[in-house]
């Protein structure tokens, strides 16, 4: 009798615990509640690297608009969600973040992997994902929206500027997974098209740091430039091979960002190409404030990279269209707010293409000097329209 | 057939670094049956201590190799005493303990150095050229490196009173602790031995490779698959072992691809063990 009696006491005692928390939750009716919103980053495992930068650059935007008043004077409030770079987990993780905390966007997932399965999990929840990453192109939803570049805003560009400059043996070389698969397809129709030869095309096991029998066969190939998808270690330690063995080619890259070049010191990425969609270096006086208020605010070893800037769109794309929806809680109003969004960004003046839910960005090309620092030498006149 | 030269230097190079990685893991699985999860961690915190003493402390590589050897050993040690011995005999919770310990270095070290791969200068500029084959001189002092560290630990093992000792307890520990040798003291220098091997492991890749606090996992399924197929607790059989597999992936890598490389190799070892569970070279326990 006295166990079934605690049993029930303390039922009732959680019941009320719980009812208390959910009208807590509510607020005030039309009161000032803060919008929600989930971040969906890895902070450990493979790509934690880049999403610790894609991390801090939403975190930085998030933070400026709650500082300007926030969404009509309401707080954005972020729920974070760590997936430790496995796509089941991130799709496991979105579930949460939108079933049960109601978050009305998700900002995040960074690998192409990651994104795909989180995109039916976006699609059949019918919520929103922002994201910030540079990918391979060639797929769209209406529930998620891309702010980072695609191939026809970088590769093409690239390709083509290489053709130019008189690069015309090209030996491509990524990770064996569907981004640098797709971009090396895309790049020997460039090349096709532009009348440049494919020396030879290699993949690494994802995570692979030994090239001694890729670093081989491009000896044996004699390209005019390595075109290269690498990421994470792989990119890095492959800088640093290539660096020992003194081959003449020159490394091009459609990955490397400031942190990489920190990571592989001065000589070995001396003279190489990168091409993305914003550098630490670009000249205008919202950059500058932008690069001197990051190395302020970030004292993790990362650099104001293109992923930084990735996330960092996203998140002021975000809090746009928060603001330009009638009620910042309702995902569908707030996903039509994105058509046409513009905004003014330390990488230039962006906006999202009504038709296909990416974003229009510059294409910057820089090369690197001999002190490791990446030097904008090319820069597209306007943003190019994004063509998934 | 000079591309098959530079193919077999260079699968050289890499066999001289599984080699070493897993000469430590023989050491710790082989002599003292000790399946650590926690290898890939030693070798990452070798691999930050050549990164501090050239990096932040300045002094050259040379120097970094001893100190990578003497703090991993160092961590071998604490990581022994505190949760190897208390679960001695038990390797189910041994391998459990130790996978432990190698999240929470994992997560130590993102914490504290974040999750960039850091920059190590390679100590020796400069390549041999003749004909078509390229090899950086690097690679040829990591394979002098490795045979000397080999031969030296052969030696240790062989030919001194401490060796003896490691080598009396596992061949019937017991006796051993009979004839007095004091077996709880020389486990632990066993294990920072080691450890320290694998440390010295980090600190050689480090110039080449990364340096980052996720780096380990690959090293672990590699020392684990060479000393397997080798035969554990025998440097011999892991010599061959570790020649056998940087070998083929070098050979078959330069003929198809990587990718493929790695699932033949892999193909290989599963076959080898199908028909050798013991290893190639094993030898003879009571």
């Amino acid at each position: 009798m006295r166990k079934k009696l605690c049993a029930l006491l303390s039922c009732a005692a959680l019941l009320v615990g719980v009812l208390a928390g959910c009208g807590g939750k509510s607020g005030a009716p039309g009161g000032k509640a803060p919008v929600k919103i989930g971040l969906l980053y890895s902070l450990s495992g493979v790509t934690s690297v880049s999403e610790k930068q894609l991390y801090n650059g939403t975190k930085l935007a998030i933070d400026e608009i709650n500082a300007a008043g926030g969404i009509g004077g309401r707080r954005i409030e972020t729920v974070f969600a760590d997936y430790a770079s496995d796509p089941a987990r991130a799709a496991d993780k979105a579930r949460k973040l939108i079933l049960d905390d109601k978050v009305v966007a998700i900002v995040g997932t960074c690998s192409s992997s990651a994104r795909q399965a989180v995109k039916p999990v976006v699609e059949t929840n019918r919520s929103l994902l922002i994201y910030p990453q540079s990918y391979e192109g060639q797929e769209h939803s209406d529930h998620i929206v891309y702010t980072g570049c695609i191939p026809n805003q970088q590769a093409e560009i690239f390709v083509n500027w290489l053709l130019r400059k008189g690069y015309r043996r090209f030996f491509l070389i990524g990770c064996d997974f569907v981004y640098p698969q797709v971009e090396n397809k895309l790049a020997k129709e460039y090349l096709e098209k532009g009348g440049g030869t494919v020396a030879g095309e290699e993949y690494v096991p994802y995570g692979s740091t030994d090239f001694s029998s890729v670093l081989n066969k491009i000896k044996k190939s004699e390209p005019d430039v390595i075109y290269s998808e690498l990421t994470g270690d792989s990119n890095v330690a492959f800088y640093k091979q290539y660096y020992a063995y003194g081959l003449p080619a020159t490394i091009a890259s459609l990955t490397t960002n400031e942190t990489v070049l920190k990571s592989i010191g001065a000589q070995a990425g001396k003279n190489s190409f990168i091409c993305v969609d914003y550098f630490k270096n670009v000249k205008n006086s919202l950059n500058e404030a932008f690069v001197k208020k990051y190395t302020a605010t970030f004292h993790d070893g990362t650099q104001p990279t293109y992923a930084v800037m990735g996330g960092y769109n996203a998140g002021k794309f975000l809090g746009e269209a928060l603001k330009k929806a009638a009620d910042p809680q309702n995902t569908e109003q707030v996903a039509a707010a994105f058509k046409e969004l513009k905004i003014q960004s330390p990488s230039g003046e962006i906006s999202i293409d009504g038709s296909n839910n990416h974003t229009r960005l510059y294409c910057r090309i820089a090369q690197v000097d001999d002190k490791g620092e990446a030097n904008v030498i090319y820069e597209s006149e306007k943003p190019i329209d994004p063509k998934p | 057939m000079e591309s098959f030269a530079a193919l077999l230097l260079n699968g050289l190079n890499s066999s001289a670094l599984i080699l070493i990685a897993a000469l430590g893991m023989v050491i710790i699985c082989g002599l003292m049956n000790v399946i650590n999860l926690a290898h890939g961690e030693l070798i990452m915190i070798g691999a930050y201590t050549a990164y501090g003493v050239t990096q932040s402390l300045g002094y050259p590589f040379f120097a970094a190799l001893p100190a990578a050897f003497a703090v991993t050993a160092a961590a071998g040690a604490a990581m022994e005493r505190l949760v190897v011995k208390r679960l001695a005999g038990r390797p189910a919770e041994t391998m459990l303990a130790t996978f432990g310990v190698s999240v929470v270095l994992q997560q130590l070290a993102n914490v504290a150095f974040g999750a960039q791969s850091k920059y190590v200068a390679i100590p020796i500029d400069g390549k041999l050229a003749f004909g078509k084959v390229v090899v950086p001189f690097y690679n040829l002092f990591t394979i002098l490196f490795v045979a000397a560290v080999t031969a030296g630990t052969v030696l240790l093992l062989h030919r001194t009173k401490f060796g003896k000792r490691v080598r009396a307890i596992t061949q019937n520990r017991e006796m051993a602790e009979c004839l007095g040798i004091d077996s709880s003291r020389v486990d632990t220098f066993t294990f920072a031995f080691g450890s320290g091997l694998a440390g010295l492991a980090g600190a050689l890749a480090a110039p080449v490779k990364t340096v980052s606090p996720f780096m380990g996992g690959p090293y672990l399924v590699n020392s684990f698959m060479t000393s397997v197929v080798g035969g554990v607790a025998s440097f011999f059989g892991t010599s061959a072992g570790s020649l056998l597999v940087g070998e083929s992936t070098a050979l078959i890598g330069g003929v198809s691809n990587d990718v493929l490389a790695n699932i033949l190799v892999l193909l290989l070892i599963i076959a080898a063990i199908r028909f050798r569970p013991e290893g190639l070279f094993a030898k003879e326990r009571r």
